[in-house]
């Protein structure tokens, strides 16, 4: 079995059994022998099958048959064999063979063309033909459809008479009149119509609608009135009404419509305005989100009949969620829309069904409150699904013409762009189990799924009849070898491809309209398998070709207009339409055509007029090449300018890719036609002011900079609206505008000036400096003003990130000559600031307008402590150049040795150092500076106090000293201890408080613990009035369990005892004659 | 949460060799609140004032050392060593040795050229640090101005210690009008310089300026708005700790030379190991004794006798915390220690004199996870309705500060439900209770009413822990093993019951946990104990409380 070939393999390919899962195996051991028993029966018929020459597969379909014939060639050992196999499309095909014993290639070859030649008169073709219409087939069709209908009246006759059909529910029949549209039936239908069983009287004006006349409008009538039909009857009523009243009556019915529609829409649907129906529509089902959406019913009824209106409804239908309060309005759209043959609607819808997820999944415990509050569950949308599949396959079935129209609704209602999904594939894992080596092998089986593949209606039409695709559950799968990616087969898979052979208009409209490569395909086979098409086309129709969506499409537009075209008699449209194809083999072609009848067409205004409004920047190029080489008069000129300018300003502007057209057009005129447009009127200018779209307005900007006008003599308002734009095309040639106005005039407009120079826009900021430049050279007044306006913004939070550093570069640039006359206060205000960019203008300032003679010293030593080097070194000079005048300011001079600087107090330590004389220290002076909290500061002090120190001044400075908080200070101040406070007791009584501090010092300052323990110890014992402080000093102290200190404080109490017994003290003194320490 | 605050110009201070003037720019969203006067306490101020910026300042929560450097020298020194070791032949030896040197003579290049460029950087940052100081400190004090004292208080960066500078009115000479009320103040670290600066030879003028509520329209940014987002757990500390003060405590003075000496200890040991503890030892009528763990040095403060009635042992945590009164001791008569029991806040009062310095500290020095359920100061004590807490704050206002007898007699009220009244304002951060006179002050923290719901529990694990316990959910068993204790339970969460466990060492940081929920299986212990060992915990607490 395992010798098959690959023919064999391909027959029984199908057959489950050949899938052994490990699964299998385990329920039955012996299915590898029964498998192999019955692959031996099988062949047994056709032994030694070796290479297969030739087959062919035929399929017929009629009604509900559709079956398929296979007939094979096969090379076997020396001589060939005919087989065949038949039966239903999809199911395990029975066979045969015509040859029981090989016979030679001739002989088979025969049998093989009688069997075809069979088979094809039975109506059978291969895929992707035409069935061969042969003397009986239509005719039996025929029949059959009138005969179906001829039943079906009888049966509707019968019924009326009183006699139900046995086997066929009455209301189906009515339905099926209705759906094959029979009228003679209507009659009957009103007569067996029973407003009491809702199906009945539902498929009888259902049927009335498809089908009916004028004549029933008195039955419909008699029905609206009555007030216990439900609602969805009530409601196709109402739709049959309205399709069957006359006009004037309709007009009445469609306007108490539209007062039941949200007061937006009444006015934008009664004035026919696109746009704003547009909008409203998108807010009230996208932003507003109303408790009922009802008035989508409504809309459908109004707009039906408006071509613009309804292509803006068919466009929000095909963005329509299926959700809750939405769907259900699609769904009654979408009935009406089957019952009235709008196929473009129901196309629409049919796409949305197939594309949009179900938004849940029905399960039996779900209460009908919770199933109230959702739409669209999964088995809505599969019941959908294959209803749309079964409405295609009936009609086609039938014959119908419907079929197309429909079919071709439905492709149109698909883009490429939003629909078109990636194509994937799943895997599934085979385990065999091979007892002999006792391992398992896998084998992974891939099904591919195509592009498109979950589009089911859409595969229907296209693919019904491949070989690639098939359907399985709700997908349509690649049917193995076939891959997606792979090369697309010449032959045609359409379903019911007869039906296409008759439908010029159908398929000339995909080939026109469709967005979908593949669609194209598929009416390209259509269209190169009918040769008569080509004899009906029209120049409309290729100039659609040719700006058609698929490249194949535009080809053949470009093939037709090659046949079409004469050279004598230039087709003006045609060639438009070539010029801006994206074929550049048309563009040439057609540039060539223009070429050799260049004078005549480029005279014809109108045909610029028309090159103007092609869309492609390739054709605007060779457009704007072509007229830089052809001189056109004045006149002409003229007529092409006012008539460009007139299409501008009526086209839309919403979306970029409009505006990019708009601009390109603009563009071509000012290029091309630049020398024409200086002397156009001024009125035609406001025009385009006028108009909403800023690109018109930089349009209108464009001429204006061509203009003859004189700038001054330009209206103010053109001026005004040209700054004031959105768009920074629009405000830079506004502002070129007023660069070209003469000097005195700008001088009048500071304000706006001014404006532009505060503007967020670097744009408008940046043209405009060139012309303050200008100004402020010719008028140093006017830089001044500038000056005075700017120079306090600094000072305030900027109004955009950046303003500042802009002002600044204006300022140190373009005004830099007019600085001066900023006052000193203001310079000093700005220096101290805290912002960089002011601070970088104060410094600015400070070195072109302020000498040193002009600061105080506290101003100076301020400036010291500036972030900017500039400005400290300017300190830093001002004190080297008068060392007299800081001499006389001391005081605040030493404050420079407060700043976060290092630079500064380095310059201050070195100039105090040099500068400052015996003379000109005191005390004061120095304990301030030392005062300091930087401790190298603290050390200069220090450094100065002992340099400069006199004797008189010992006791302040240990007075003062000694309130220092720092520690290094305090130590400092114990060294004039000795000679300033000893015997002093109001100075050691004012130092208790330090003499406790420096005890206090935890863990620390030994040195200075020392010293004041010795002197105290030494005090004490010289006057009594000391002892008393001392002794309250060590008695605190002594609570320390440092021992050292509290030896000592013991001591110190012991000696003060001993000397003044009267002072008090919290010691009790324990006289120890064996031990003594000194 | 967002304060937000307006300030009129920058504090400013004007300092020469003969006097100080410090305007203080308070915040104009708040009600006009002032005061001006020449300062008269020179140095106990000043010293006082610097002992509450080290508060402002200090963060003693554990920084890991940064190691960083020293793994990169080793990455970078693991491949020479590893040569070195690997070398078979001499002359590879003499190879490495020779591109050792060419190497490190490239590298002294190298560092001799970017030197310049790694100082630049370096000076860069700590001029960037330097001019963004201000951001580093949490919130500004707040001072409150009462016809008996101005009081300065603030809150650590570190989020657990208090400090209230309390300042009667023979601290200031020459007071001339103020307005009661509470204010926030712009305050720098220049100011702090400043203060250092205060000398009793020098004039100080203190002005807290009340210029900044006149209106005024000029071009010019005269205010500026300043927005600060503190975090909710740092205001959360903030009420635990003046709540903390109403709860009545064990109580006992101390020598200034006692707190020397605890300094003194802390300064010269470093702990290496747990538990960071004190331990007070109180007997009635002996000496204060306090020992000092790990290494149970003692020390004894002979001069200082405790007066209760009863013996008792109080373990307090975070203890390098009390170095924040170091500046204090020189300057101060005696210190009041208030203890509210183990692991509980505790107030330091030093007694300056006509200055009053608080101490507050909470529990830990760290309010992680591992202490959380510890204590809940903020759960209402007493029921009071609104119409009497309304009545009871605006009576307080007519005085500014009372003591609850008074106030109750004034009012006409039950004693107990002024009390319930006050400690519901206390925790809501608009009064204070003052340990120093035993008397509540009124003290707005924050201009609108903080949103104290959200600020109970830090988080809702901790919520529904306490209301396992409310609702007598929790079982608890308590045992020990290797010194740390051991609590076990179970605890009824719905209609499922489960199993808890929780270890907890000898700082009562919790060590490992075990619990059978959904939280504990996800997160373990990384974001904290679950529900259920919080539970365990709080529940711990209430039984050892009883």
């Amino acid at each position: 079995m395992f010798l098959l070939s690959d023919h064999k393999k391909k027959l029984y390919g199908r057959r489950p059994v050949l899938i052994i899962s490990s699964e299998d195996k385990r329920r039955s051991p012996f299915s590898f022998n029964d498998l192999s028993l019955k692959l031996r029966h099988d062949t047994s018929c056709n032994p030694a099958v070796v290479k297969l020459v030739n087959q062919l597969k035929l399929y017929f379909q009629e009604g509900t048959s559709d079956k398929v014939y296979e007939i094979d060639l096969c090379e076997s050992g020396d001589g060939f064999l005919v087989n065949f196999r038949y039966g239903r499309r999809g199911a395990a095909l029975k066979e045969g063979t015509k040859t029981v014993f090989p016979v030679p290639l001739a002989e088979a070859q025969k049998v093989f063309a009688a069997l075809e030649n069979e088979k094809r008169k039975k109506g059978y073709v291969a895929a992707g033909e035409a069935p061969i219409i042969t003397a009986s087939a239509p005719a039996t069709t025929k029949t059959g459809t009138d005969k179906r209908k001829k039943a079906i009246v009888k049966l509707l006759k019968a019924a009326a008479a009183g006699e139900e059909a046995e086997h066929w529910q009455l209301s189906r029949i009515i339905w099926r009149a209705g759906d094959l549209k029979i009228k003679e039936a209507i009659p009957y239908i009103i007569q067996v119509a029973d407003a009491s069983d809702a199906a009945n009287i539902y498929s009888a004006v259902w049927a009335i609608a498809r089908c009916g006349t004028s004549d029933a409008l008195g039955f419909l009538q008699n029905l609206q009135q009555n007030k216990a039909l439900p609602d969805h009857v009530k409601h196709v009523v109402f739709e049959a009404i309205l399709k069957l009243s006359n006009d004037k009556d309709k007009e009445m019915l469609l306007n108490n419509v539209l007062e039941s529609l949200p007061r937006p829409f009444r006015s934008s649907i009664a004035k026919k305005d696109v746009k704003q129906f547009k909008r409203d529509l998108h807010e009230f089902l996208f932003e507003l989100k109303t408790a009922s959406n009802e008035y989508l019913v409504g809309i459908y009824q109004l707009t039906r009949n408006d071509i613009a209106l309804h292509a803006v409804f068919l466009d929000v239908l095909s963005q329509i969620k299926f959700e809750h309060n939405y769907f259900k309005y699609v769904r009654k759209i979408f009935k009406v829309s089957e019952m009235l043959q709008d196929y473009s609607t129901y196309g629409v819808i049919a796409r949305q069904i197939d594309k949009q997820p179900a938004t849940y999944r029905v399960s039996y415990w779900m209460t009908p409150e919770q199933k109230q509050q959702q739409a669209f569950s999964n088995k809505t949308k599969s019941y959908l699904s294959s209803r749309i599949v079964r409405q295609l396959r009936k009609y086609g079935q039938a014959n119908e013409s419907s079929y197309v129209e429909l079919a071709s609704q439905i492709l149109l209602a698909f883009r490429d762009d939003q629909d078109l999904t990636p194509p994937y594939y799943t895997s599934q894992y085979t385990y065999n189990y091979n007892p002999e080596t006792r391992s398992h092998s896998s084998a992974e089986k891939k099904t591919h799924f195509d592009s498109y593949s979950r589009y089911n209606a859409f595969n229907y039409i296209l693919f019904k009849n491949s070989a690639r695709y098939r359907q399985v559950d709700d997908h349509f799968v690649c049917v193995p070898p076939y891959e997606p990616g792979n090369a697309i087969p010449m032959v045609r898979e359409e379903a019911f491809p007869h039906l296409w052979n008759d439908a010029f208009d159908e398929v000339v409209e995909l080939l026109s309209f469709s967005k979908v490569n593949w669609v194209h395909d598929f009416a390209l086979k259509v269209w190169n398998a009918n040769a008569t098409f080509e004899a009906q086309i029209e120049t409309l129709h290729i100039i659609r070709f040719l700006h058609a969506h698929a490249t194949g499409t535009q080809q053949l537009g470009l093939s037709l207009a090659r046949k079409k075209y004469n050279t004598s008699q230039p087709d003006t449209l045609l060639l438009m339409a070539m010029l801006d194809s994206n074929l550049e083999e048309a563009r040439t072609q057609a540039s060539e055509w223009i070429t050799i009848s260049r004078s005549t067409l480029l005279a014809d205004t109108t045909f610029v007029t028309q090159l103007f409004k092609m869309r492609k920047v390739e054709a605007h190029a060779w457009l704007r090449s072509t007229l830089a080489t052809h001189a056109l008069t004045q006149t002409q000129a003229e007529v092409i300018i006012a008539s460009v300018i007139a299409y501008l300003m009526s086209i839309e502007h919403d979306t970029e890719e409009d505006r990019r057209y708009l601009n390109q057009v603009a563009d071509t005129v000012i290029i091309s036609l630049g020398e024409f447009i200086k002397n156009i009127s001024l009125d035609v200018i406001r025009d385009l002011f006028k108009h909403q779209s800023s690109d018109l307005h930089t349009f209108a900007g464009k001429i204006l900079m061509k203009h003859a006008i004189k700038p001054e003599d330009l209206p103010e308002d053109f001026l005004n609206i040209l700054l004031a734009s959105n768009n920074p095309n629009s405000r830079s040639l506004g502002i070129s505008l007023l660069g070209n106005f003469p000097d005195q005039l700008l001088l009048t407009k500071k304000d706006i000036l001014v404006s532009f120079c505060l503007s967020p826009l670097a744009d408008v900021r940046n043209a405009v400096k060139p012309i303050i430049m200008r100004l402020t050279k010719a008028y140093p007044d006017f830089g001044k003003a500038l000056v005075e306006l700017f120079v306090p913004a600094f000072l305030i939070k900027e109004s955009y990130e950046g303003a500042h550093d802009d002002l600044l570069s204006l300022l140190s640039h373009e005004l830099e000559s007019s600085l001066h006359i900023i006052p000193k206060e203001k310079t000093l205000v700005l220096l101290n600031s805290r912002y960089r960019t002011s601070q970088v203008i104060g410094s600015i300032l400070l070195k072109k307008t302020i000498t040193t003679d002009d600061l105080s010293v506290m101003e100076l030593v301020k400036l010291g402590n500036n972030p900017i080097q500039d400005v400290r070194n300017f300190t830093w000079s001002a004190f080297q150049r008068n060392p007299e005048k800081i001499k006389a300011a001391k005081a605040e001079a030493i404050r420079i040795t407060d700043t976060d600087w290092d630079d500064t107090r380095i310059f201050a330590f070195d100039f105090f150092r040099n500068t400052f004389t015996v003379s000109d220290w005191d005390t004061e002076l120095l304990i301030s500076l030392c005062d300091s909290t930087r401790e190298d500061v603290q050390d200069f002090a220090r450094e100065m106090i002992t340099k400069f120190f006199a004797a008189n001044q010992g006791a302040e400075y240990l007075l003062k000293l000694s309130q220092h908080p720092s520690s290094k200070v305090q130590l400092f101040a114990t060294a004039y201890l000795d000679e300033y406070a000893s015997g002093k007791l109001e100075v050691m009584t004012s130092l208790k408080l330090y003499f406790i501090t420096l005890l206090s010092q935890v863990n620390k300052g030994k040195v200075a613990k020392a010293r004041v323990m010795d002197f105290l110890r030494k005090e004490s014992l010289k006057s009594e009035d000391v002892a008393h402080l001392a002794a309250e000093i060590f008695t605190r102290v002594s609570v320390s369990i440092a021992i050292t200190e509290r030896a000592e404080c013991i001591a110190a109490l012991r000696d003060i005892k001993k000397k003044f017994p009267a002072v008090q003290t919290l010691m009790a003194v324990k006289e120890f004659n064996d031990y003594v320490r000194n | 949460m967002q304060f937000d605050y307006k300030f009129k110009g920058d504090t400013s201070v004007s300092n020469s060799a003969h006097g100080t003037a410090m305007n203080f720019a308070p915040d104009v969203y708040r009600e006009p609140t002032y005061f001006s006067g020449y300062l008269n306490k020179h140095i106990p101020f000043r010293e006082a004032i610097s002992a509450l910026h080290d508060i402002v300042v200090s963060d003693f929560r554990f920084k890991p050392k940064d190691k960083s450097d020293y793994k990169a020298w080793a990455k970078q020194q693991e491949d020479i060593w590893l040569a070195e070791y690997m070398r078979g032949a001499a002359d590879v030896g003499e190879k490495i040795k020779g591109v050792q040197e060419r190497l490190s003579t490239i590298r002294k290049q190298k560092d001799q050229i970017m030197e310049p460029f790694h100082k630049a950087k370096r000076k860069y940052f700590d001029f960037l640090y330097q001019t963004n100081r201000d951001a580093w400190v949490v919130l500004d004090p707040v001072i409150t101005i009462h016809p008996d004292e101005l009081f300065f208080e603030c809150f650590s960066q570190d989020e657990s210690s208090y400090g209230k500078l309390g300042c009667n009115y023979n601290v200031f000479n020459k007071v001339s009008e103020f307005k009661c009320g509470t204010t926030n103040v712009d305050y720098s670290s220049l100011l702090y310089n400043e203060f250092q600066k205060i000398r009793d030879y020098k004039e100080t003028y203190f002005n807290v300026d009340p210029s900044g509520f006149e209106v005024q329209t000029t071009a010019e940014e005269s205010y500026k708005e300043v927005k600060i987002d503190v975090p909710a757990s740092w205001v959360r500390g903030f009420l635990q700790v003046s709540s903390a003060m109403t709860i009545p405590a064990t109580t006992f003075h101390l020598h200034p030379m006692d707190v020397y000496n605890i300094c003194f200890m802390l300064r010269r040991y470093k702990e290496k190991e747990g538990p960071r503890s004190i331990r007070w030892i109180l007997k009635p009528g002996q000496p204060v004794k306090l020992v000092l763990e790990p290494w149970n040095y003692e020390i004894v403060c002979g001069r200082s006798l405790y007066e209760g009635t009863s013996e008792n042992e109080i373990r307090i945590w975070g203890r390098r915390r009390l170095l924040l009164l170091e500046r204090l001791i020189p300057v101060t008569q005696s210190f009041k220690v208030v203890l509210l029991g183990s692991g509980l806040p505790s107030f330091y009062i030093a007694d300056l004199g006509d200055l009053n310095f608080t101490l507050g500290l909470s529990g830990w020095t760290v309010n992680d996870w591992s202490r959380v359920g510890n204590f809940d100061l903020l759960a209402p004590r007493a029921e009071v309705d609104s119409m009497t807490m309304q009545k009871v704050y605006v009576g307080l206002r007519e005085e500014w500060v009372e003591d609850t007898d008074s106030l109750a007699k004034r009012l006409g009220l039950e004693k107990n439900v002024v009390l319930g009244a006050l400690s519901a304002f206390t925790q809501a951060g608009r009064v204070i209770y003052d340990l120093n006179r035993n008397a509540y002050r009124i003290r707005e923290l924050a201009r609108e009413a903080l949103p104290l719901e959200e600020l109970r529990f830090a988080n809702a694990r901790e919520e529904s822990a306490n209301r396992f316990v409310l609702l007598n959910h929790v079982t608890l068993a308590i045992g020990t093993k290797d010194g740390n204790t051991i609590l076990k339970g179970n605890v009824r969460d719905k209609d499922k019951v489960l199993e808890a466990e929780l270890v907890i060492d000898k700082d009562e940081r919790a060590l490992s946990g075990k619990c059978n929920c959904n939280f504990f299986k996800q997160n373990k212990l990384m974001q904290g104990p679950c529900e259920h060992m919080i539970a365990l915990r709080i529940a711990m607490r209430e039984k050892t409380q009883k």
